[in-house]
């Protein structure tokens, strides 16, 4: 990953190069030099964006599971004790909360 | 641990090297000694050396990964969205410095006092996207206007550079005034001017039926404030004049650097603080007229100038989709199309810039382009296409998720009138190309060699608009923790 990550940069920087001159109506490869300099920074810019790619990518995550445990506790659990609320409203006001009493009672 | 001094050490510095440059520029142009060197490239050097200094400053401090700071009384906060948009703007404010030097020479621009404007506006937009108050971000916003009034009319020599002046700072300061007037009227009805007391107060106004017409106004005006600034139609009127008129590296910094800062301030503000069925339908409207304005009154220019200005108009159209949506999503691709559309921009203009040298002004003028200098442009006609929308180019991908911001979020007919508009822009762009390959012009212009300064900036900005769909993940990564940074 790092070597690849270290051949595309390098290849970045020698065409930025290149293009540079090309724009200037230069010779390509004037000043060599240059485009060493150039691959240097290109594989070390690549690199870099490589690593900061995947630590965003943790980041995010970070985030989103944050987001979602927000959410859940905001409408889930809340959700859930109103279902078991309602449930035993239900159970009260059906017509056989009254032999469902009585068995409760002989359980008891 | 939250450190005061080093959240706001790249504004303090970036004010001291302005206000350095500022004694060292009035000291050394007026000295007899020195026999009144010109001191425009040599502070512009510098200038640009203190931008890249603060942009160091502000990445060496540690992202605030999902943990928010307010600080001096919380006027100010710092988070995500605040870090990244920040290091955006240095970024862009760094390429337009380096886009100048040339155009110092040729031009015998003398006024070294243009660098300090974009410094202090620089830092006025560092403070504007921080800002939590309506106090905090009308100063900010203020500070900004001011230095760009006078950096439009920089070129004393041009009747056309003091038109365009005059023209930024009766309008602006008209705008300025509306968005006050609706910061007052926001202050009287609600007693709150932080963004945290607005959230709580006007979210759902519209549906628990707590509306009140005060309330309702000041949104308005400052909507209107914001969109004014941003050249969003029916309140683009001097943008065209003014991006004409102004100096070509005032233009390219007017076209980049504020939409990033009011974008980020409309999020803050709107977003966050107060976001209703009327403000969505207001960016529905204004995001719709300016791209069917952008893409319609851009077809009759012949300026090159005018043109990108049209085209900037119509990009606004584009990236206030995003914003229109409300949604993750949304601002997501809201803040792809910023980015995407000011490296497009850069681009576009540093070639201008380098063709200015050549004396071309008119669409006309670039004829045979091509065989005097192909590789120019091919870059031009590159970000011509990407302008246009065409894939595999960054513009394409900034504009398709935008489309899919408002598909998602049922905005169908947005995302009909923007690729019916895409398309209809296709014209004018590609016209362009025509012009450079396929036409001769009236006079043939002799070559002039551009600086390194440029094709440098060139060869990276063509390389990203090229090479951004092979690798856009960090891109989409960055912009969705922005977005999310927003909310949490």
């Amino acid at each position: 990953m790092a070597l690849s990550a270290t051949m595309v940069g390098a290849l970045l920087g020698l065409g930025t190069q290149m293009y540079s001159n090309a724009l200037r109506k230069l010779p390509y490869m004037r000043h060599p030099w240059e485009h060493v300099v150039g691959m240097g920074l290109g594989a070390v810019f690549a690199n870099q964006l490589v690593k900061w790619d995947v630590k965003l990518k943790e980041d995010l995550e970070v985030m989103l599971d944050k987001a979602r445990a927000a959410n859940e506790r905001r409408y889930f659990v809340t959700k859930r004790a109103s279902i078991e609320e309602e449930s035993a409203g239900r159970l009260e006001n059906c017509f056989l909360s009254l032999p469902l009493s009585l068995l409760k009672d002989r359980l008891r | 641990m939250f450190n005061l001094f080093l959240a706001v050490f790249p504004e303090i510095f970036i004010i001291n090297a302005t206000f350095i440059l500022l004694i060292h520029g009035v000291v050394f142009s007026t000295s007899k000694k020195y026999d009144y060197p010109p001191l425009a490239s040599n502070v512009g050097w510098l200038g640009l050396l203190s931008v890249l200094i603060t942009l160091l400053l502000l990445a060496a401090g540690a992202p605030l990964l999902t943990i928010a700071h307010l600080f001096w009384n919380n006027l100010f906060r710092r988070d995500n969205f605040t870090y990244f948009c920040q290091i955006f703007l240095l970024l862009s404010t760094a390429g337009t410095i380096s886009m100048c030097f040339d155009f110092f020479d040729q031009e015998r621009f003398d006024a070294f006092e243009f660098i300090v404007l974009i410094l202090l506006s620089t830092c006025g937009m560092l403070f504007m996207i921080s800002a939590y108050d309506l106090i905090a971000m009308y100063l900010a916003i203020e500070l900004q206007s001011l230095c760009f009034y006078v950096i439009a009319a920089s070129k004393r020599k041009s009747e056309f550079s003091t038109e365009a002046g005059l023209k930024y700072l009766i309008l602006g300061a008209f705008s300025s005034g509306i968005l006050l007037f609706g910061c007052s009227m926001i202050y009287g009805s609600t007693g709150a001017t932080h963004f945290d007391q607005l959230a709580k107060i006007l979210t759902g106004y519209e549906i628990t039926g707590a509306r009140s017409s005060g309330i309702f106004m000041g949104i308005l005006f400052i909507a209107v404030g914001f969109l004014f600034k941003i050249t969003a139609v029916p309140f683009h009127m001097w943008a065209p004049d003014i991006y004409e008129g102004s100096p070509t590296p005032v233009t390219a910094f007017l076209s980049i650097a504020p939409k990033i800062s009011i974008f980020a301030n409309i999020l803050r503000v709107f977003i966050y603080g107060s976001y209703g069925a009327t403000l969505q339908q207001i960016f529905f409207f204004c995001s719709i007229a300016s791209m069917i304005l952008g893409a319609l009154a851009a077809m009759a220019q012949t300026k090159v100038k005018r043109l990108l200005a049209y085209s900037s108009i119509g990009h606004v159209g584009y990236i206030c989709i995003g914003f229109s949506c409300g949604t993750i999503e949304g601002i997501q691709s809201l803040l792809i199309g910023i980015f995407i559309y000011a490296l497009m921009t850069m681009d576009a203009f540093a070639i201008v810039l380098a063709l200015r040298q050549t004396r071309v002004k008119y669409i006309a003028d670039l004829g045979a382009l091509a065989k005097t200098n192909p590789i120019l442009a091919i870059t031009f006609s590159i970000t011509m296409f990407s302008y246009a929308g065409i894939p595999p180019l960054a513009g394409f991908c900034s504009k398709f998720y935008l489309f899919f911001a408002a598909l998602g979020c049922g905005a169908y007919f947005l995302a009909l009138v923007g690729v019916v508009t895409s398309v209809i822009g296709c014209f004018y762009y590609i016209r362009l190309v025509k012009r450079m390959f396929f036409d001769t012009p009236r006079t043939w212009i002799l070559y002039e060699p551009m600086d390194r300064n440029k094709s440098l900036l060139l060869a990276m900005t063509s390389f990203f608009i090229t090479l951004f769909l092979l690798y856009p993940s960090p891109l989409f990564s960055v912009t969705h923790q922005m977005a999310l940074s927003l909310y949490l």
